[in-house]
């Protein structure tokens, strides 16, 4: 614990570095932006910046990750409260409180709950990831190949059980994404594989140009499309942001009971963050006194569901930094911006990088208080981006991609990619699909790949090896279980429409786990 | 998600449409003095992306020549990865012959790649300038492994025919791995990992009882004592850690280690071959450039053309009677 203190000590001595605060300015702001504005997740802001990180280096492509992290976590619910638009996916519950508060003339209240819920939230899972993170690698050191495998498996399973929307889509996407992966390099016999001769294919596709072409570049042509302009709003007077006295006590233990559940629900692969939202506003129906109010305007429908999804957030951090494994999409843009600067979080990355690991930590905390207090006096100036029409914007953000990829590695190929990659993506996202399983696919690959072939190698087709190993079966055995549930679910609900959260007008296709 | 990164971005062009004009303005050449060589800026291609070893080792050592100024040009480093190395050795071999264009490279491509992948250069038909660093192969166990030397390991391996289990991985340690169980006669199971790090925390985590890997993969586990190598595939026990046995000196005549050399395509005029190995090979020899290998674990090598070729030829060789043609 005394080690833990003197570490982050040095890792908030890191700051002392101007070009590190900027960063994660241009973090948080850049996130509370995509927040704000539906249509652009964390996933686009990171993808068009993934091309700067080698310029960047590793801590400052981490800070400026984190903080467009949870700036969006804190932007997206803005949105949410005054205008019932929810910015992502993972404040699709904050509306249904939030914006009757709105109607009810507590706006300001319910934007400061959010933001303070979100701030207490950050705090409880960066102290989380904190204690846990070094503790998990030491025990992730043992994990062999046969629970890697069982990991990638969850991952990508809960993903497309817990995500939403049909599982059997999600199933082809992750098939095509592993399918895609497997072009190129052979990671651990270095023989070329579906290179079809040529030289430029012999590295893979590029991973940037496809994240950038599947969510960039997609997203952009979804919302060109859709003739959509938002009314101005009218954010609240600094004045009018206090919760009545009332209202914080009721918030309160919400924010702390949604931090935890957030924080737990974070370290299990799969859509972590829109699930905690759920989750907690469930829990919190479930124990309050009046049910009745919730829908109505609960002070507790707010602060619970804003904790979760920021607890989860934070929470993500850990089995990417402890176990080199992303579980999000996010997350897996985050692994990106680090193999690019050649650092490949595992078992030993807190151990063998320290100082990055410590500076990580402290730039969370930064970006969290910085949010706390550039939100509350700057919503206004947030809400209005919402009326930039997207027929403006999202050429930019397509010119954006194609300059981006390119720089990368100055590969026309790369761009040829990344608009074909936006076109089909933009074309299956209307026919249902989510591109998130994909990309988790793609990432996922190499892991999934080697880890399969060496459990091969050492069980030598005895299906003891893995029967033996009670890690593989506790985590296959919770994937079983989910997906059990996530059917029984689907079955029910197709027997009877059952009042659930949502729908939300304009809601854009959903990002889980961004 | 509107103005900021626009103006990052731009930024972040301008530079690079500068360099572009600058590119076009010297391809265009200009027609001045034709003798003196070097005419422009040298491109050193290294075959790998930034970040990686050889990238480091290659900037370190152009940091050398740059600083030392003796070729009146500056060196630039670019990095062309994919393939395995093919990529950037291609791009290595096929430019002009002109010592502008030069390349940092690991021997695999030069010697094992072409064995087992369709490669688009002839790998004999080359100019090597200088061997920069080596690395040999070690085989190592867990630091509470019962296994204390390559004696234990052949005596374990007897006892249990292919149930021991090794980690390898490219053929640089693959080769090497089959090479062992030939001289000793023993047979293992062999899993393929991507890389020393996998190598490493496979054996941290006792997922695995040997691992093939080369000093620079481990030297913090090693020093650590988390990390025991049995023995290390190097002619003479090496400097950076003379407590490491040889394999000859265990008795099993095992030697493989992988190279980083400076090549050029073949028909490199002689005063600019020359020219350059005396360049770098002073730059090679430097201290800075010692401390800077030292930190990557590598074995400064600094063997002059001649002996590196003749080298890279013996390892083709005996690549030839180990792997498989394709």
């Amino acid at each position: 614990m005394g080690d833990a203190i003197d570490n982050l000590g040095a890792g908030f001595a890191a700051f002392a570095d101007p070009a590190y605060v900027i960063l994660a300015l241009v973090g948080v702001v850049l996130g509370t932006m995509v927040g704000v504005l539906p249509g652009i997740g964390p996933i686009g802001a990171m993808s068009v910046l993934l091309g700067m990180t080698t310029q960047l280096g590793p801590t400052g492509s981490l800070i400026l990750f984190a903080g467009i992290y949870f700036g969006s976590t804190y932007g997206g619910s803005t949105t949410s409260i005054l205008l019932n638009v929810p910015g992502e996916a993972s404040s699709v519950v904050t509306a249904l409180d939030g914006h009757e508060m709105t109607k009810r003339g507590r706006a300001g209240p319910a934007l400061t709950i959010a933001a303070l819920s979100s701030f207490l939230a950050g705090t409880i899972a960066i102290f989380g990831l904190m204690m846990s993170a070094p503790w998990l690698s030491g025990m992730a050191v043992k994990l062999g190949p046969p629970e890697y495998l069982a990991l990638c498996v969850a991952g990508l399973l809960l993903l497309a059980a817990l995500a939403g929307g049909s599982a059997a889509k999600a199933i082809v996407m992750i098939c095509a994404g592993l399918a895609i992966g497997t072009v190129g390099i052979d990671p651990a016999g270095g023989d070329l594989r579906f290179t079809m001769g040529s030289p430029t294919l012999a590295e893979g596709f590029s991973f940037i140009a496809l994240v950038m072409g599947a969510f960039g570049v997609a997203e952009a042509l979804t919302m060109v499309g859709r003739r959509w302009r938002p009314k101005p709003v009218k954010a609240p007077r600094l004045r009018e942001l206090l919760p009545s006295r009332q209202e914080s006590r009721q918030a309160a233990p919400a924010a702390v009971r949604g931090s935890v559940i957030g924080f737990l629900l974070g370290l299990v692969p799969g859509p972590a963050a829109v699930l905690s939202t759920f989750a907690s506003y469930v829990v919190e129906r479930k124990i309050s006194r009046n049910p009745d109010k919730f829908g109505k305007g609960a002070v507790q429908g707010v602060s619970g569901p804003e904790a979760a999804n920021n607890a989860a957030a934070g929470a993500a951090f850990v089995p990417l930094l402890a176990l080199g494994i992303p579980f999000a999409p996010t997350m897996a843009l985050v692994l990106a911006a680090l193999l690019l600067n050649g650092i490949v979080p595992g078992p030993t990355f807190v151990e063998d990088q320290p100082d990055l690991f410590w500076t990580v930590i402290a730039a969370m905390y930064i970006a969290n208080l910085m949010l706390l207090v550039l939100n509350l006096p700057l919503v206004g100036l947030f809400t209005r981006l919402l009326s930039i029409p997207p027929q403006t914007l999202m050429p930019l953000v397509i010119g954006l991609c194609v300059v981006g990829v390119y720089a990368e590695n100055n590969s026309m190929f790369d761009v040829v990619v990344m608009l074909v990659a936006g076109l089909l993506g933009f074309m299956l996202r209307r026919a249902g699909f989510s591109m998130a399983p994909f990309v988790l696919a793609v990432v996922l690959q190499p892991t999934l790949e080697v880890s399969l072939r060496q459990t091969l190698a050492f069980s030598d087709g005895n299906p003891g090896y893995v029967l033996g190993r009670p890690v593989t079966m506790v985590i296959l055995g919770l994937v079983v279980l989910a997906v059990i549930v996530s059917a029984r679910r689907a079955l029910l609900a197709g027997k009877a429409t059952r009042q659930r959260p949502g729908p939300v007008p304009d809601e854009r296709t959903p990002t889980p786990g961004a | 998600m509107s103005i900021l990164p626009a103006g990052r971005r731009g930024r972040a062009a301008l530079p690079a449409l500068l360099a572009a004009v600058v590119l076009v303005t010297a391809a265009c050449g200009a027609p001045a003095s034709q003798d003196s060589y070097p005419k422009r800026d040298i491109q050193l291609i290294v075959p790998y992306p930034a970040g990686s070893a050889i990238d480091a080792t290659s900037r370190s050592l152009v940091e050398v020549v740059n600083d030392e100024g003796k070729l009146g040009r500056r060196v630039q480093v670019v990095n062309r990865e994919g393939g395995a190395g093919s990529v950037g050795t291609t791009a290595t071999l096929s430019a002009k012959p002109d010592g502008h264009t030069i390349g940092l490279v690991p021997d695999g491509p030069l010697t094992l790649l072409p064995r087992t992948e369709e490669v688009s250069y002839d790998p004999a038909a080359i100019s090597v300038i200088s061997e920069i660093t080596t690395s040999p192969v070690l085989f190592v166990v867990p630091g509470d492994s019962p296994y204390k030397s390559i004696g234990d390991l052949v005596a374990a391996a007897k006892a249990r025919p292919g149930v021991i289990t090794i980690a390898e991985g490219p053929l640089n340690y693959a080769i090497p791995a089959g090479k062992f169980e030939q001289l000793t006669g023993t047979r293992f199971k062999h899993v393929k990992f991507d890389g020393d790090q996998a190598t490493v925390t496979a054996l941290l985590g006792g997922n695995v009882e040997v691992g093939v890997m080369q000093l620079a993969g481990g030297t913090a586990q090693l020093k650590a004592g988390k990390l025991r190598a049995l023995g290390i595939a190097s002619a003479e026990p090496i400097e950076l850690a003379p407590e490491i046995q040889t394999f000859t000196q265990q008795d099993v005549a095992l030697e493989w280690e992988a190279y980083n050399v400076l090549i050029a395509p073949k028909g490199l005029p002689g005063d600019v071959q020359r020219k350059l190995s005396e360049v770098f090979g002073s730059a090679v020899k430097s201290q800075k450039f010692a401390e800077a290998a030292q930190k990557l674990g590598l074995v400064v090598s600094g063997a002059d053309g001649e002996s590196a070729k003749a080298r890279l030829a013996k390892k083709t060789a005996e690549a030839a009677n180990l792997i498989a043609p394709k």
